[in-house]
């Protein structure tokens, strides 16, 4: 039998992290380089956001990666509906970060991973989890 | 070094889950290699500008108000 891989959002400050090779948050170019073993769902939010962070040049590059593995990279130019946005506002989220929430919840997507410390404290009792790069990771290694 | 004749052959040989297997292992690793050469161009970038050594507290802030500048902008109630 096998087992689906785990299909994750991965937010921007773990693409912008890992890409930067940061040493405060080693475990997020650790985890773009597991890409593969799991499944990445890249919403229109994050994707406007690294739009900003790279270069036209360097995003062309980012999509051209895309699009040569569709079977475990997702892009979604969908809008996060404006109702869940309200949603998870209303529970605490800052509207950034509910529209990232309200990404995963309209592409199903039920883990997110981010390094977000006021986002992974706020959303709690709701059907999204927020995890860290090192707990995807340590996630990762149990399923070997 | 193996020809890509004697590659192919090999491959061949091999049942199709192993095949299937290596191939996805390719996938992934030309991937990751793709990753890897973006991730230097990036750094490059930044060493260049100066801002490749920031404190993460700053490109924290900076990420912060882009997500929120967009938020903002596109679900703007």
């Amino acid at each position: 039998m096998t087992t689906q891989p785990e299909r994750w959002l991965l937010d921007t400050n773990v693409w912008v992290f890992g890409l930067r090779h940061d040493e405060s948050i080693p475990d997020c170019a650790n985890l773009l380089e597991r890409i593969g073993s799991f499944s990445v769902v890249i919403p229109l939010q994050v994707l406007k956001e690294l739009n900003v962070n790279l270069t036209k040049d360097e995003i062309s590059n980012f999509y051209n990666l895309i699009s040569q593995q569709p079977e475990w990279m997702e892009l979604s130019w969908a809008a996060a509906p404006a109702e869940r946005v309200s949603f998870y506002q209303e529970r605490g989220c800052r509207k950034g970060d509910a529209v990232i929430a309200a990404h995963a919840e309209a592409l199903g997507v039920r883990s997110i991973v981010s390094e977000n410390r006021q986002f992974l404290q706020t959303v709690k009792d709701l059907p999204l989890e927020i995890v860290s790069a090192t707990d995807a990771l340590a996630r990762l290694a149990r399923r070997l | 070094m193996q020809s890509i004749d004697d590659l192919a052959r090999k491959i061949t040989s091999l049942d199709p889950a192993e095949q299937q297997a290596l191939i996805d292992k390719v996938a992934q690793l030309n991937f990751q290699k793709g990753l890897h050469d973006l991730a230097e161009k990036y750094r490059s970038r930044l060493a260049s500008e100066g801002r490749l050594n920031i404190p993460a507290e700053q490109v924290w802030a900076e990420l912060h108000r882009i997500r929120q500048e967009i938020a903002a902008h596109d679900y703007p109630a």
